[in-house]
């Protein structure tokens, strides 16, 4: 279980985080909120990346909050970018052993067993010459390889679309069964949070709007309102 | 609608481990470290045997200064890192070098690892202010420390067997470093020169191919993205930049041996900052740009030389080379010839 308290961040006179107070109770869990809503920024907060004013972030127990982000992924905590970041020189299997150099535990999963979760089929290509999706699966790998607990992604179906997508649903929705980590999915797209997501929060201006099962979530006339712009 | 690259069956995890190594099988692996070997040992053969005295000493000399062209190699592209500084920390090695030398009589190969490593721990404390800065900022830095260092070798001298700690002395005894005993006549310093030159070089490799060379590439991409995988950002940065200092503190042993003294001329500012630029001229992305970029700045002032040409039109003609480079070329010329490769293998595969 994640629990965030009465987090807040801002910078300057911007406050993209609101004194969010969360939980998230189940293994799938998806974001929604329309643009500059703080989905982002939310992510960066656990990820340690910003420094929020206030307010606690804990999983399965662990106080997050209080770990540099390098601590954070040797706790076991991985993510994807909006923009993929991958080290364009080296292949696709040696970008995925970065995580494990430095987050492996005794009980890790190994690359080749990582790429055979996302369906990598060719890891000894350079990423300078893989095609969307490929990098995309290059960078989930390296979320899935070692031992993670808790994966981030931020629009991980962004310019994915047709066949490469439902792929891509397939692989999110299963992934908690096969890493054994929970996962947090930031996404614009509905179709795609329904199909992957138990829980769903929805946000608007760095506050909660709605926070439950994915279907209670959208059913609910403020997310309607606010997010789909359709007027109750 | 289907993709090519997203397969409908599950890859296993042995066919994964099973491509990777019939790409980088053994066979494949073997061959090069042969065709490298018969390289090195046709190079030891042949260039003491063919060039006379003076050219002998020049491309001795150019060996000495691909062990600091590496580190400016590795850490520009492994690290987006323009380091001004590796000359200077050449003249740093030979200092200390010739200082262990006459204070202690130590055997060779000590007095060059003790080199190496002091010039390390140097390399170190600059690294860790420093490596805060970015890009324009370290650059200058480290040129700033270039011409701080060639003060120091004009008002402290190099060691040449004088008293005190700085053991220099204007007239007198003048001490010179020894060589070993195996390698005393010039043809067989060379030789010895070319062995250190080579594990210098895998030992950049072995960085390079393993942990560390992963780490340096994803900081490159993106100091963010290296952090969330865990990697320790500075640690890593701090690393190169000692490894780099190492190799030419190793390079300033392996000078001293090979002119017995040394004088501040050999290390000033401008070469800190030509041997940079050529190694970009070269190709700072792969081993053997750097080692073009070295030839170029050694070998060519001595061609231009032998033609009765002024020494400075070289630096000229590689401050043009450079600007070439940077707006046509910013791979260097490796990576060109890499290029015209790929793109003639890619012409031919379409042909048939
Ligand atoms: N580093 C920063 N400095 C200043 N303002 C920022 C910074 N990061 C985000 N913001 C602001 O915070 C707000 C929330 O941004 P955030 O990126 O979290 O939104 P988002 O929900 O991810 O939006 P999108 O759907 O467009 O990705 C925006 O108004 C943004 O301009
Ligand atoms: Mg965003």
């Amino acid at each position: 279980m994640i629990s965030i308290t009465d987090l807040t961040i801002s910078f300057g006179s911007i406050r993209p985080i609101d004194e969010l107070t969360l939980s998230i109770d189940s293994p799938t869990h998806g974001i929604i909120g329309p643009n500059g809503a703080g989905k982002t920024t939310l992510l960066n907060a656990l990820s340690g990346f910003v420094t929020p004013d206030g307010g606690s972030i804990f999983a399965f127990g662990d106080d997050l909050g209080s770990l540099t982000p390098r601590h954070r992924a040797r706790w076991g905590l991985r993510r994807t970018f909006q923009t993929e970041q991958l080290a364009e020189d080296l292949t696709a299997y040696d970008n995925v052993a970065i995580a494990l150099d430095h987050c492996g535990g005794d009980e890790s999963r190994s690359v080749a067993e990582a790429c055979s979760i996302v369906g990598l089929n060719q890891p000894d290509r350079f990423v300078g010459e893989l095609t969307t999706i490929d990098r995309r699966l290059t960078e989930i790998a390296r979320a899935v390889v070692g031992a993670p607990r808790l994966i981030l992604m931020d629009e991980p179906a962004a310019g994915v679309s047709g066949a490469e997508r439902s792929r891509l649903v397939e692989l999110l929705t299963d992934l908690p069964d096969h890493s054994g980590a929970w996962l947090i999915v930031i996404d614009h797209d509905v179709e795609l949070i329904s199909s992957v997501c138990e829980t769903t929060t929805a946000l608007d201006f760095g506050t909660l709007v709605a926070n439950g099962p994915t279907s209670a979530t959208l059913a609910d006339p403020r997310v309607a309102e606010t997010y789909l712009g359709t007027s109750a | 609608m289907t993709s090519e690259s997203v397969s409908t069956d599950p890859v296993s995890a042995e066919s994964v481990e099973a491509t990777r190594t019939s790409r980088a099988s053994v066979i494949g692996r073997g061959r090069h470290v042969f065709l490298l070997g018969t390289v090195i040992t046709l190079l030891a053969w042949w260039v003491p045997n063919y060039f006379g005295a003076r050219w002998l000493s020049t491309w001795t000399s150019t060996l000495v200064f691909a062990m600091a062209a590496a580190g400016i190699g590795l850490l520009y592209s492994r690290l987006g890192l323009a380091s001004l500084t590796q000359v200077a920390l050449i003249g740093v090695g030979g200092w200390v070098a010739l200082r262990l030398e006459f204070a202690f009589h130590l055997p060779f190969p000590i007095v060059v690892l003790a080199s190496g490593t002091i010039t390390a721990l140097i390399g170190l404390a600059i690294s860790l202010p420093t490596l805060r800065l970015s890009g324009l900022y370290l650059a200058l830095v480290t040129l700033m420390m270039a011409a701080g260092f060639h003060e120091i070798f004009i008002a402290a001298g190099f060691p040449n067997g004088g008293s005190g700690f700085l053991g220099y002395q204007s007239s007198g005894d003048l001490e010179r470093m020894s060589r070993p005993s195996i390698a005393t006549t010039d043809p067989a310093y060379f030789r010895l020169v070319l062995i250190v030159a080579v594990a210098c070089f895998l030992l950049v490799w072995l960085h390079d191919s393993t942990k560390p060379g992963r780490a340096w590439r994803l900081i490159a991409q993106s100091e963010g993205a290296a952090h969330a995988t865990g990697i320790n950002v500075t640690f890593y940065k701090t690393w190169a930049f000692t490894l780099a200092a190492f190799l030419a503190g190793i390079g300033g042993a392996m000078f001293a041996g090979q002119l017995g003294q040394l004088g501040p001329s050999s290390f000033q500012t401008i070469d800190s900052l030509l041997l940079f630029g050529l190694v970009l001229v070269g190709g700072a992305y792969h081993w053997s740009g750097w080692i073009i970029g070295v030839i170029i700045f050694k070998a060519f002032p001595a061609l231009l030389d032998d033609l009765g040409l002024n020494g400075n039109i070289a630096t000229m003609i590689a401050g043009l080379a450079l600007i070439l480079n940077l707006i046509a070329a910013p791979r260097g010329i490796v990576g060109e010839v890499g290029r015209l490769i790929a793109a003639n293998r890619k012409s031919s595969e379409s042909d048939q």
